[in-house]
């Protein structure tokens, strides 16, 4: 049997990938292995976040199937940074994970194009043009392959020093990267990563009543764009906030020597912007309150997940810390928390259309390509499944601009320079803040949609949408308010402050003490006019940071006139101009340009300062 | 016209006298062999760094018996192959020498500052350690010189890297509280945010005092003597000069120009400017002095007013000097009318009352007796003008002014605004004006415009 496209692993990046693919009337095969669910959430239930909020409505503007999932099987919704302002903000939502993956995986079952094989791969090789994938039970033979192998590669749990192999509980030993792809092992990173999971509570064992409770925020907008605006279709339930204490803390600094993390019995790279707790204990010696949230995992089921406790912790230890804190004192306990270290990529030897470099026709994404979350692993997925599809054929991939998305911030940052740690996106990581948000997807993203050359649902409410859009846009810029009596009263009445030159209405909403939505809503009910909510909404933040965006632009363009400019990394590394660390770094990072220079991780200004006057 | 890419040779020492040594420099030949042309003895075997005799001959003829070291490249000046040729001063030698050179056409006659030029292009020395240079070369006074030194030194350099680090840190809790706050919790990332932001202000505050100066004040600082006709001015230059210079008389408007002669107070030059008395005047040669008059006076570094206290002052104003004499105070009635005047008119400054009037022949000067606090007055205004080591260089002026002014919108906003999308943008604009004082951004243009606009180097 001849696929067109061969995905092997059915997490977040792989179902992405298979779903998109099967718009394309190619035969698509899933490869997963037999134990493990498909779309499973083995460490948070929960899909966005700051910035992911704004990748997932991204991959919802392409077409994408996570979006849908996540607003099918949420319990909990909440916006982040919500009084921070309109740029900064995002959804965050809580899942039911065991509908999560049922959705996922009837959403895939219904694709007639997917054919789903539960097996194990066990080799890769070429046959004439294809590759031909040996499993278990047999070998398949497809024109591309897309890899999303997660933290399956060569995976180790560690619980103290009981070791289990395997990416997740109840998953079966699958070899090293550089095995399973002996033909051009130096794909595999010489280093492996790492990341951790906290232990499941049961929910019956915890006493809730003392806990601070948080409701589910009904007006926190849904992921996909063919859902109403405030959409539920689960019945909404409450988490539950506690913390750590001097107690807590003390035992984990107790047991030092008895961490996997701290005795060296791991030594793969964790990240340092999702800390295990034990990290938290060693690295920030005065603090011994942490935030715990404690997020139920599925509705019909007993088990808890208490967000911020990720360990590998022995068993016993585990137990005793959560029991110092409040509410868990007599909490029981379903699985322990464990770390896992796995194998991942060298992604520079990525194209940034995400295919290697190395392997013509193969494809990686999600946590092998060293990223962590579920939100960056479907955006990577989505993007290798569109270019190995576009690449069947014939045309050319889709390429995301760094300014545009943050999935092409993403992407960008993976290809362009070597992972020190697992790569966790978060909107520091762009330099454009104020023009990459939940609200505008559509208006970013559109173009990229209609090169998939689709036509379906989604391409039509695009164009609706941004025909509208365009309108209101108009109207916003060319409405005008006149400085008579009448106007300077009403403004005066609403508000709105003084009218003494005749304004636009986009003026209108860039006053700093209004809220430009409901500033903006204000004002079309007062001409009589009706517009769809969420056009209103993304018009009337988009006026609002028009002017700060259109200076911002000049800004980065000027800066990537200097970006573009490649360097001699050979050189660099032998200046005597520059420091030893500075000069090492650089000889990992091996970057080719200043942007990319700038991007390897521990470069002092004194160095870009030198290199850039050097260009 | 520089000569990108090609060998390049100047005479280093200034060739413009007989001198008993001059250095001329010769960079970016490929190979040793490309000299042999022009001396007796072998190059083959020189080794970097070491001097050695030579003879420069033309042909057959030798012209000049010269010391000469060969700097490796990168180990040189510009990072390039360099051979320094120490030879006898005379112009007309180095010239000689020079043309000797040029004529084939394989080495280049250096544009001004090309030396320089190549040697900041090849990384060996930073952009303000360039205008370090050009400082230190042109210095007239201790201030000027050391300013120059400690730039070329890079020490301001290291002092505009901390600001950066300070910055980072500002731009770092701004990001905690966008990324990570519930992570950190809310309030400790506004407390981190609001102390980063003060210690980033106070640290560009400093800098910016450091630019409060005149320039031209502290490189070459002006003194003015100033008043109106006939009060006595050029009389007190000549005593203050201790020689007769500007022309003495009893008419209204002798000085209708203004004279000028260096004086040095402890090592310093100061140029003191004996200026056109000023008068409603209908001539227009005298009114064109009056003018120039207000213009010297306003940039002055020290003014002293001139007061003639048996004519009634009407025309100048007598609040932003730094000095007053009262002359004509030998006379009875002049000394009755300046201390009327004093009595009268509560004087900022410290004043004098000088003797002797207009009119008199040189021999009859008194001895000099306040000169000497004059003197000390100016220096302890000009030490007090450099005491907070003023930073002379112009675009890092405007730099740290675009950044102070930038920064304070941030900071101020920081207590209004609830957009942290805004204040990140507004954090940006600051970090983009940082960017061009370490020389991180467009250094293309940055380039162009220094080394178009600036000799730098010699």
């Amino acid at each position: 049997m001849k696929f067109d496209i061969l995905i092997i692993g059915g997490g977040h990046a792989g179902a992405e990938a298979a779903w998109i693919s099967s718009f394309f009337d190619l035969r698509i095969a899933l490869v997963t292995l037999p134990n493990i669910e498909i779309g499973l959430t083995p460490c948070n239930p929960s899909v966005g976040g700051v910035g992911k909020g704004q990748v997932v409505r991204e991959i919802d503007a392409l077409g994408g199937l996570m979006p849908i999932a996540a607003d099918l099987s949420a319990i909990h919704y909440r916006t982040l940074n919500e009084r921070k302002g309109y740029a900064v903000q995002s959804t965050r939502v809580q899942i039911d994970k065991k509908l999560y993956s049922e959705v996922v995986t009837k959403a895939l079952v219904a694709r007639e194009n997917i054919e789903i094989l539960y097996e194990k791969v066990e080799s890769i090789s070429m046959k004439d043009n294809d590759y031909c994938i040996s499993t278990d039970s047999g070998t398949h033979l497809s024109s591309k392959l897309i890899i999303t192998g997660g933290t399956y590669f060569a995976g180790r749990m560690h619980t103290g020093n009981e070791i289990s192999h395997g990416g997740s509980i109840d998953s079966p030993i699958v070899s090293s990267v550089s095995s399973v792809f002996d033909m051009a092992p130096e794909i595999a990173l010489s280093k492996r990563f790492k990341t951790g999971t906290p232990a499941r509570i049961h929910h019956d064992s915890i006493r809730y009543s003392e806990l601070t409770e948080q409701s589910s925020d009904p007006s926190a907008r849904c992921f996909h764009s063919a859902h109403r605006f405030d959409e539920r279709f689960q019945s909404q339930i409450k988490c539950y906030l506690t913390e750590t204490n001097t107690r807590t803390m003390a035992i984990i600094r107790g047991n030092r020597e008895r961490s996997p993390l701290f005795n060296g019995q791991i030594n793969a790279v964790g990240p340092r912007y999702c800390p295990s707790i034990e990290d938290k204990a060693f690295r920030y010696t005065s603090k011994d309150c942490h935030h715990v949230f404690l997020e139920r995992e599925t509705i019909g089921g007993n088990t808890v997940y208490p967000s911020g406790l990720s360990t590998s912790l022995p068993t016993d230890v585990q137990e005793d810390f959560l029991h110092t804190m409040n509410g868990l004192e007599e909490c029981s306990i379903e699985n322990f928390g464990y770390a896992v270290e796995y194998d991942v990529i060298n992604t520079t030897l990525l194209k940034q259309s995400l295919e290697s470099k190395v392997l013509g026709g193969v494809f990686f994404a999600g946590q092998i390509n060293g990223t962590s979350g579920y939100e960056e692993a479907a955006a990577q997925g989505i993007i290798a499944g569109i270019n190995a599809s576009l690449a069947i054929q014939g045309k050319n991939p889709i390429l995301l601009d760094r300014n545009e998305s943050y999935i092409g911030v993403l992407i960008e940052d993976l290809v362009s320079s070597e992972r020190d740690e697992p790569y966790r996106l978060f909107t520091a990581r762009s330099e454009n803040r104020l023009f990459l948000r939940e609200d505008n997807a559509v208006q970013r993203m559109s173009r990229y949609r209609a090169q998939l050359g689709l036509d379906v649902e989604t391409d039509r409410y695009q164009e609706k949408f941004l025909r509208e859009y365009t309108m209101l846009e108009k109207t916003c810029n060319e409405t005008y308010y006149l400085p008579n009596l009448n106007n300077r009263d009403y403004f005066k009445r609403m508000g709105y402050g003084e009218l003494q030159s005749s304004i636009s209405l986009a003026d209108l909403l860039r006053r700093s003490h209004l809220d430009p939505v409901i500033t903006l809503s204000q004002q079309l009910a007062h001409f009589g006019v009706s517009f769809d909510c969420k056009i209103v909404f993304s018009c009337a933040i988009s006026c609002k940071y028009q002017g700060y965006i259109k200076r911002q632009d000049v800004e980065l363009q000027k800066y990537q006139k200097l970006q573009r400019k490649s360097i001699n990394w050979r050189e660099l590394a032998q200046s005597a101009n520059i420091s030893i660390e500075c000069r090492q770094r650089i000889g990992r990072g091996q970057p080719e340009t200043f942007f990319q220079l700038q991007r390897v991780e521990g470069v002092r200004p004194a160095t870009l300062a030198y290199v850039a006057s050097k260009l | 016209m520089r000569n990108d890419g090609r060998p390049i040779i100047a005479c280093s020492s200034g060739s413009k006298e007989n001198c008993a040594i001059s250095v001329i420099r010769i960079s970016g030949f490929d190979d040793l062999s490309q000299l042999q042309p022009y001396f007796k003895c072998s190059l083959q075997s020189l080794s970097p760094r070491k001097m050695v005799t030579n003879i420069v001959c033309d042909h057959k003829k030798d012209l000049d018996s010269v010391l000469l070291t060969y700097f490796k490249s990168p180990k040189s000046y510009t990072g390039e192959n360099i051979v320094e040729i120490y030879a006898h001063g005379s112009t007309f030698n180095v010239n000689q020498i020079l043309s000797l050179f040029t004529r084939d056409q394989v080495f280049f006659q250096a544009v001004p500052g090309e030396f320089t030029y190549r040697a900041h292009k090849n990384g060996k020395i930073s952009l303000s350690q360039v205008e370090g240079l050009e400082l230190f070369l042109n210095a007239v006074n201790p201030v000027a010189s050391q300013t120059g030194f400690s730039l070329l030194q890079g020490e301001l350099n290291q002092k505009y890297l901390q600001l950066r680090d300070l910055y980072l840190d500002v731009k770092r809790s701004l990001e905690l509280l966008i990324d990570f706050s519930e992570d950190v919790g809310e309030e400790h990332a506004q407390k981190e945010l609001l102390a980063h932001g003060q210690a980033f202000l106070d640290d560009i505050f400093a800098l910016r005092s450091r630019c409060q100066s005149n320039i031209s004040a502290v490189i070459n600082p002006k003194v003015v003597l100033y008043g109106e006709t006939n009060a006595g001015k050029s009389f007190f230059f000549n005593k203050l000069l201790g020689h007769d210079r500007a022309i003495v008389s009893d008419e209204h408007g002798t000085t209708r120009d203004y004279i000028s002669e260096d004086i040095f107070i402890e090592n310093v030059a100061f140029t003191f400017i004996d200026t056109a008395g000023i008068r409603g005047t209908d001539f227009s040669v005298e009114r064109e002095g009056i003018n120039r008059s207000h213009k010297l006076i306003e940039n002055a570094f020290f003014r002293i007013l001139v007061i003639n206290p048996l004519l009634d002052p009407k025309e100048v104003a007598i609040d932003d000097c730094d000095f007053i004499v009262f002359t004509h105070c030998d006379l009875p009635i002049g000394l009755k009318a300046a201390q009327d005047f004093v009595y009268v008119t509560p004087l900022q400054c410290p004043y004098i009352f000088s003797m002797a009037g207009p009119i008199g022949p040189a021999d009859k000067i008194a001895p000099i007796g306040p000169v000497d606090t004059l003197f000390s007055l100016i220096n302890s205004k000009y030490l007090q003008l450099t005491q907070d080591e003023p930073i002379l260089v112009e675009r890092h002026r405007a730099s740290i002014n675009a950044i102070h002014d930038s920064f304070a919108i941030f900071f101020q906003e920081l207590r209004h605004q609830n957009d942290l999308g805004i204040l990140d943008s507004l954090l940006e604009t600051v970090n983009s004006e940082l960017h061009s004082l370490i020389g991180i951004i467009s250094p293309d243009e940055l380039l162009t415009s220094i080394f178009d606009n600036y000799c730098i180097g010699k």
